[in-house]
């Protein structure tokens, strides 16, 4: 059975993703060993460093975050993008400072993804129960296997993704702008029948945007916030602030 | 040593309170082995029921006349049949075998149902339906569901609950900030009246089971919906009541008086 990491990776006109790609390449690399398939498109291809493989799709440009561009319209193709048997999915932004993605990668699971996610600075939980009528999963990681349920989880997500505006409706989502932790968490919903399904136990440790990136090493990362300065060590980590490419 | 359920029932003008009187006393029977239900009414609104196994008439109804008809609320643990009380409100639910609480309940005096539940039974502490509570620190307390047990200090409780009522003049412009009610309302009597007589909390029980869904909005999170009593469909299937696709499992405070047809619409 083959194994690797698939990313997804295109430069918008504020953050240049080929930059963390590249970081978060060599992470994967150290701590992971495993291979990189990185999904871009032509003008982002030529940026990416690492060495690694890159398949070229037209991507589709239409959702924004915040007023800027957001690239995020491509994760339910995963499942024909990948090329191995038994895949993760990840953020570029994700970084592995430890190998906690290759003992998930070892379970017998053949979709897990995280249900939570706590904010490294412990200011304000992650928590958006009240925003939908069902729990939000979170994308940033995805592990799967080629298999009829897995199959049948991703063409929900397309469903999800050509009728948002209905399944906003249905599942009473506050935020319309299409995200793929909503659809992935519909998706999953209904083809678990609605009843509560295996996650991934831990929580996603999420450096927050308005953290300064003091320094990033091969184990970890100094961040800024306020007076305080904190080191972050030995755990894999969710960068939200972008100038993460610039550190 | 008897235990069982009580609520007041006092039919007004656009609400039929013994039919949901019925409805409640028949979800308590249907899911509990302790389901003694009494049901205390004013001489307008005495009903008979299956389900109702003792129907008192107040014999002096401090409410007649009244909107709201929260006047009689004190009387409660003088005309409670039973050792030991849960007291209600009428426009609730039961969703699920709660006979276990009373293991719990019974080793108290006075248990209240501090905070409530929304509807994915997550505790909500947001006063946003509670000024007087909020501007006078009064303990989030509801007497929508409370304990109480034959004793000295639930009858200090029910005394000053009843002292408050009384003088209730007085107690709003002497006692709280800010409140403007003409009659007082059975949330606030009950919350300062506790604050009354255990300033600081310290016997304040706060069981995170003890608690009911409230079916406002603003509980919910959701203050500017449309339709509420529809927004998150609900709906009943053989006695399990479902918010959307989840079931309920807490005792559901409805709220909205025609919910009933609300609840039954979608599977009748």
């Amino acid at each position: 059975m083959t194994k690797g990491v698939l990313l997804y990776c295109f430069d918008t006109p504020q953050v240049s993703y080929s930059k963390i790609t590249d970081r978060c390449i060599s992470l994967i690399e150290r701590n992971l060993d495993l291979p990189v398939t990185v999904i871009t498109d032509a003008d982002t291809e030529g940026r990416i460093k690492s060495n690694c493989d890159t398949r070229v799709v037209d991507v589709d440009k239409g959702n924004t975050k915040l007023s800027k561009p957001w690239y995020n319209l491509e994760r339910h193709l995963a499942f024909d993008h990948s090329p191995y048997d038994r895949t993760v999915v990840m953020d570029v932004d994700y970084f592995c400072y430890s190998d906690k993605i290759l003992r998930l990668l070892r379970s017998e699971n053949d979709f897990l993804v995280h249900k939570s996610a706590h904010d490294v600075l412990h200011r304000e939980q992650m928590r958006y129960d009240r925003e939908a009528m069902l729990d939000l999963v979170w994308a940033t990681v995805l592990i799967f296997d080629k298999t009829p349920r897995t199959r049948a989880i991703f063409d929900t997500v397309k469903l999800v993704k050509q009728n948002y505006v209905h399944y906003c409706n249905l599942y009473r989502i506050t935020y319309k702008n299409f995200r793929n932790d909503y659809a992935f968490a519909i998706a999953l919903n209904q083809i678990n029948g609605h009843r509560e399904y295996d996650v991934i136990p831990d929580s996603i440790a999420t450096v927050p945007a308005d953290a300064e990136i003091l320094e990033l090493n091969d184990n970890g990362a100094v961040i800024r916030y306020k007076d305080k300065t904190i080191s972050l060590q030995d755990q894999d980590l969710h960068f939200l602030n972008k100038e993460v490419a610039n550190v | 040593m008897s235990k069982g359920f009580v609520w007041f029932c006092q039919n007004s003008n656009d609400t039929d309170y013994s039919k949901l009187s019925c409805e409640l006393a028949r979800t308590i029977k249907k899911h509990n082995k302790e389901n003694n239900v009494c049901v205390i009414v004013d001489k307008e609104s005495v009903f008979q029921s299956e389900h109702v196994d003792v129907v008192k008439v107040l014999s002096n109804d401090d409410a007649h006349g009244h909107q709201k008809k929260f006047a009689n609320e004190y009387k409660v643990f003088d005309l409670t049949p039973f050792t030991h009380t849960i007291k209600l409100e009428a426009d609730m639910l039961w969703n699920s075998c709660t006979d276990w609480w009373w293991y719990y309940l019974w080793q108290h005096d006075l248990v209240f149902s501090v905070d409530c539940f929304d509807y994915k039974e997550q505790r909500v502490k947001d006063k946003e339906y509670r000024p007087y509570h909020r501007r006078n620190f009064l303990p989030n307390v509801y007497n929508g569901m409370t304990y109480f047990r034959r004793s000295m200090f639930a009858k200090d409780f029910f005394d000053t609950c009843e002292a408050i009522v009384k003088n209730w003049k007085f107690v709003k412009e002497n006692l709280l900030i800010n409140c403007f009610d003409e009659l007082p309302t059975t949330d606030v009597v009950y919350a300062l009246a506790y604050r009354l007589i255990d300033p600081t909390s310290q016997q304040l029980l706060d069981y995170p089971w003890f608690k009911f869904i409230h079916n406002k909005p603003a509980i919910h999170r959701k203050k500017y919906m449309a339709d509420p009593q529809n927004y998150y469909y609900p709906m009943r299937i053989d006695d399990s009541v479902f918010f959307g696709e989840k079931k309920i499992t807490a005792p559901l405070h409805y709220f909205y008086k025609n919910f009933l047809e609300v609840l039954d619409a979608r599977t009748l």
